[in-house]
């Protein structure tokens, strides 16, 4: 073998090497505030399998435990096969507790995401049909990315049958005015303030993510709590939204929330470092 | 040039790097194996670099079974197109080189790559759209780029006249883009599709 490609193995097994020494599940301290227990949920991540992401259903099981996330939702579109894998992954090998969900597309193209259901929401259907069929199957119906475009799809009834909606998405990072919209819509509807990163894979899972007050980490306590509205949610800003009545305890979880300006430590860098650059050597040596 | 990869070579002289690499024979499970495998590690690592901003086991094996099927496909649709025609190296050594023809696109994912592996966990996850869009257009000279290599290939290597070598790249692009994107986006793209037509 040419020496320059053996150069450029050897760097990226230093890259891997130190980025798997840094790739560790951060110490979560289990959190109780009002007699709630406190968990951090991502209502909002799609899997490779045929729903866009880049990580299996059990590397999205791997990942939510790794970014310190107690709950997800998987959310394929209009489907739930990945969901329904990365929920027997997790029973049967452990992690965070996984709800079985879909992103449902509407007839007039709005989006809504079912967590907590058995089987595949009905879609291209009125929002309302949706809704139905989210809650006859147990599940929570939470509209995702309300933007002022989509908002022309969601009548009255839709707003009436609403559990949650997004407050906190990684788009009004990116869209002038993004937070003051979603702000505008929760304003329309009583509705559990949900933060979420609909995870694809370009970015961080959780970076967005809902601080929900359950009365224990299974499947039925987070429904529960979210058709209660116990949530708490950083947003734009680290402006906090929720429950007012849970709105006092924010500042007890800021120190919670991801580091999302750090670029890492040492470990990261070498990592990405030698990463590129092995990368850069297998191409041109 | 000494020293210089095979993939290097081909991206500038795509057509005298492969006249020179077709008439060494060589064939064989690694040949068969190799390259298509350093497109799945490309695969694995910017899926693992993008999603955690480094390296690491769990994500590159996540991502390598993730897009297992890119490979694969490219793959079956040169087995496809190899069958039609006059072949003058064996298939092994065939896929070896025309996964050369995916370094455009490996370039394409490194700097992509690159721009992540210097970006917070915000930067990488709240995208501006002028950044999306810069990630799509750069889809067009990537797919020419690659496709002029992959021209260069069906006449050289297999050798197709120019006429049929056009239609065979054409057939093998049709084949394995329609198998990715139908495995890893028709789904949604048929929802967004039925609603569009109305049925």
């Amino acid at each position: 073998m040419k020496s320059p490609r053996v150069i450029a193995i050897a760097l990226l097994i230093v890259a891997v090497v130190a980025g798997t020494a840094a790739d560790r599940s951060p110490d979560r301290r289990p959190l109780t505030l009002g007699g709630y227990q406190v968990l951090a949920a991502d209502f909002h991540t799609h899997s490779s399998i045929w729903s866009d992401g880049t990580l299996t259903p059990w590397g999205l099981v791997l990942e939510a435990d790794h970014q310190g996330l107690d709950a997800i939702a998987i959310t394929g579109h209009d489907q739930t096969i990945g969901a329904h894998i990365g929920h027997w992954y997790s029973r049967t090998f452990g992690g965070p507790t996984i709800l079985v969900g879909d992103e449902v597309l509407g007839d007039n193209g709005f989006h809504i995401t079912a967590a907590g259901i058995t089987d595949t929401v009905r879609y291209r259907r009125s929002g309302g049909t949706a809704i139905d069929d989210i809650h006859r199957q147990g599940g929570v119906a939470i509209v995702v990315h309300p933007f002022s475009d989509f908002w022309p799809g969601y009548d009255p009834r839709v707003l009436r049958g609403l559990d949650g909606a997004e407050i906190c998405h990684p788009a009004i990072y990116a869209i002038e005015n993004g937070q003051r919209e979603l702000e505008q819509f929760a304003a329309r509807a009583p509705v559990a303030a949900i933060g979420s990163s609909d995870f694809h894979g370009l970015g961080v899972m959780g970076l967005c993510r809902t601080y929900v007050f359950a009365a224990e980490n299974s499947e039925q306590a987070i429904l529960e709590a979210v058709r209660a509205h116990r949530t708490v949610v950083f947003g734009a800003g680290g402006r906090a939204y929720g429950d007012p009545a849970l709105l006092p305890f924010a500042d007890r979880l800021r120190d919670r929330a991801p580091a999302s300006n750090s670029r890492g430590g040492a470990l990261d860098w070498i990592s990405r470092l030698a990463g590129v650059a092995a990368l850069v050597g297998l191409l041109a040596l | 040039m000494p020293g210089v990869s095979l993939e290097a070579r081909a991206l500038t002289g795509p057509a005298t790097t492969f006249r020179a690499a077709a008439d060494e024979r060589s064939a064989g499970a690694w040949r068969l194996l190799r390259r298509p495998l350093l497109l799945a590690l490309f695969l694995g690592c910017a899926v693992s670099i993008q999603a955690s901003g480094r390296l690491s086991v769990r994500l590159i094996v996540d991502g390598i079974v993730s897009f297992a099927f890119v490979p694969v496909f490219e793959v079956l649709s040169l087995a496809v197109v190899y069958k039609r025609g006059p072949r003058r190296v064996p298939f092994a050594q065939a896929v070896d080189l025309f996964c050369v023809g995916t370094t455009p696109w490996l370039l394409w994912m490194l700097a992509f790559v690159a721009v992540r592996s210097l970006q917070t966990p915000l930067q990488a996850t709240a995208m501006p759209d002028w950044w999306a869009l810069t990630m799509l257009l750069s889809v067009i000279p990537t797919a020419s780029w690659a496709a002029y290599i992959d021209l260069q290939f069906f006449r050289t290597v297999l050798p197709r006249e120019d006429g049929r070598a056009a239609r065979d790249l054409i057939l093998q692009r049709v084949i394995s883009w329609t198998c990715i994107l139908g495995w890893y986006v028709g789904h949604e793209l048929w929802e967004y599709i039925a609603l569009w037509i109305g049925v």
